[in-house]
């Protein structure tokens, strides 16, 4: 079969490779007829994780067709057609029985790695490093899908792919950073990144209650989408003077109710900390650069939310933790529970509450994955979301 | 994670714990059946009962290390106490304590070796056996053991499909040779 290979830094190839086959009784193989190129994918494209490898298949955000399961898979058919959630779990473990998912004890055989790489032993993720099982992804034509009793969500047929792919990671995890928001009716959310996931964050914010969203980003496009596909009030980065005081003036003074960073360890900023960032970085005295969180935290109000769903992966500098305390902020944060939103959110899609199509702006065949990177990472061509399809064997 | 401490006699203490959603008495069954033990243990080969004696034969780079080891301490359901015996090439003794969960059913497992550190080309071959310690092979083994005793088999991804320029950089022997590994005890979950 075809699959995207990671060869390196800003390095993707695509490759012929052996279709995958059932390893363990509870796997499951299943045709991948869309996949997506997630925002986190570019992490790893621009060398963030050291326990990648060369040949590793890439890509999380996948569904297709069930065509094989393993001799102790009891609730998956083949033939069903399935979305599948982009972080591995059990379904039995201490934190599966929780819903919290993404704590998975039981997934992850490489857990030790992440304990020593990270700090704590990570759940499964699929294509996304050895620290983190080390699972072919599903940007390739099949995938093999490990506890498949637990993750693959059954979807009807009649909806189109383009509606419920994103099921398997962004809109989920915008969902999660909403409803980690603790929204009150009336509230007031702002939103940086307008990315995939700050989108379906701001959407998932009206439907959770809030009143007003506001979409901080510098890329025009995307400021756009916030605006008419989400009813957002949108604030561009690049031609404001200080944006922590243009959201204080959007709210009275007093700042937003809750605020989501919806950008992660890889932020765009301007001024003095965008350059301290970047060069500590580049020296790696730092992994992460903060600069989105550090501007939520200063304009969030006292007593109020921050959300964090973008990625973290290990230190970061200079917050303004005086500001978090002086506020009493409440954080909440981290890897989404993605099993436990995927049912509810396929009721609002299939009741036409929530259509995501509108974040694709490339569809493309498996082969142009090299260039569906480079596009997606340099946010050329108003590239905000790259759907894959592989080609028909 | 594992703590790794050396005393004042050079005698090097390892110790780590982990949480199993499994009963007591099951979890220091599944323990006291040495002879099991090579099915979560990466790098033992083989343990063979004989009496209160046990003999372990462990791989290691450049050759296998053997040595006899006798259970000190039995006490059903709560701890299995051991030491090596005659010329062992590494000295050591351990002590392995099952107690209730605090935090909902299961089992928290407490291990502690204490060993001294062998030198010269045995020493190196079980140093990279080791990787980076033997607290950390030792998280490693539990959590496979967790794995097996919880799910019934041990994650991997040994045999799936991967590009051409696939470095061996990464420990792929950690996942070696274990498809086959399931625990027909957990119910649910064929072998």
């Amino acid at each position: 079969m075809k699959a995207v290979c990671f060869s390196g830094l800003r390095d993707i190839s695509v490759e012929t490779v052996p279709d995958p086959q059932i390893i363990l009784p509870t796997d499951a193989i299943v045709r991948v007829s869309s996949t997506a190129i997630c925002g986190s994918d570019l992490h790893l494209y621009n060398g963030y994780n050291p326990a990648m490898k060369k040949g590793d298949i890439l890509g999380h955000e996948f569904m297709g067709e069930v065509v094989d399961i393993g001799s102790a898979v009891k609730k998956l058919k083949v033939g069903d057609r399935v979305v599948v959630p982009f972080n591995i779990a059990c379904g039995v473990c201490y934190f599966c029985e929780r819903e919290e998912y993404s704590a998975c004890e039981l997934s992850n055989p490489n857990a030790m790695d992440a304990a020593a790489l990270i700090g704590y032993p990570a759940a499964g993720l699929f294509g996304y490093s050895h620290m983190f099982g080390g699972y072919a992804g599903g940007q390739a034509e099949y995938v093999r899908v490990p506890f498949a009793d637990v993750g693959p969500l059954v979807v009807p047929d009649g909806v189109p792919d383009d509606q419920l792919l994103f099921l398997s990671d962004i809109l989920p995890t915008g969902y999660m950073a909403a409803e980690n928001c603790d929204l009150r009716p009336g509230a007031t959310v702002a939103v940086w990144g307008a990315g995939p996931v700050g989108l379906m964050a701001a959407l998932s914010a009206q439907l959770l209650g809030a009143d007003r969203v506001i979409c901080i980003d510098e890329v025009p496009e995307r400021l756009e989408l916030a605006s008419t596909r989400c009813a957002a009030e949108t604030i561009n980065f690049a031609e404001c003077d200080d944006v922590v005081e243009r959201i204080k003036e959007l709210t009275g003074g007093r700042g937003p109710d809750s605020v989501i960073d919806a950008v992660g360890l890889e932020a765009h900023g301007t001024g003095l900390m965008e350059l301290y960032d970047r060069t500590k970085q580049a020296l790696r005295l730092q992994t992460d650069r903060p600069n989105a969180l550090r501007e939520a935290i200063q304009a969030c109000r006292p007593g109020g939310t921050v959300s964090i769903p973008g990625v973290y992966a290990g230190i970061i500098d200079k917050m303004p933790m005086g500001s978090a305390f002086g506020k009493g902020l409440t954080f909440k944060m981290g890897q989404t529970h993605t099993h436990k939103y995927m049912p509810l959110l396929l009721d609002h899609v299939l009741a036409g509450e929530i259509d995501p199509t509108f974040i694709i702006s490339h569809r493309l065949q498996l082969d142009e994955a090299p260039d569906a990177y480079r596009a997606f990472n340099d946010k050329d061509d108003c590239c905000t979301k790259v759907v894959l399809k592989p080609v028909p064997a | 994670m594992a703590q790794d401490i050396q005393d004042s006699r050079g005698v090097r203490v390892v110790s780590t714990a982990i949480t199993v959603r499994r009963p007591q008495q099951d979890v220091y069954e599944a323990w006291r059946k040495l002879s099991e033990l090579p099915r979560f243990m990466q790098h033992v080969e083989s343990v063979t009962e004989d009496g209160e004696q046990s003999h372990w034969v462990v791989n290691a780079p450049g050759g296998s290390v053997e040595w006899d080891a006798e259970i000190t301490a039995d006490i059903p359901g709560s701890v299995i106490r051991w030491q090596s015996v005659g010329d062992a090439d590494v000295p050591h003794r351990g002590e392995i304590r099952f107690e209730p969960s605090r935090q909902g059913s299961g089992t928290e497992i407490f291990v502690t070796v204490g060993y001294r550190p062998p030198g010269g080309r045995l020493g190196i071959g079980i140093a990279k056996l080791m990787g980076q310690g033997p607290g950390r092979q030792m998280d490693i083994d539990l959590h496979r053991f967790k794995q097996l005793m919880e799910f019934g088999s041990i994650a991997t991804t040994h045999g799936q499909p991967r590009g051409a320029a696939q470095h061996e950089d990464w420990k792929d022997e950690q996942q070696e040779s274990e498809r086959e590994i399931s625990n027909p005890h957990v119910e649910g979950v064929p072998a």
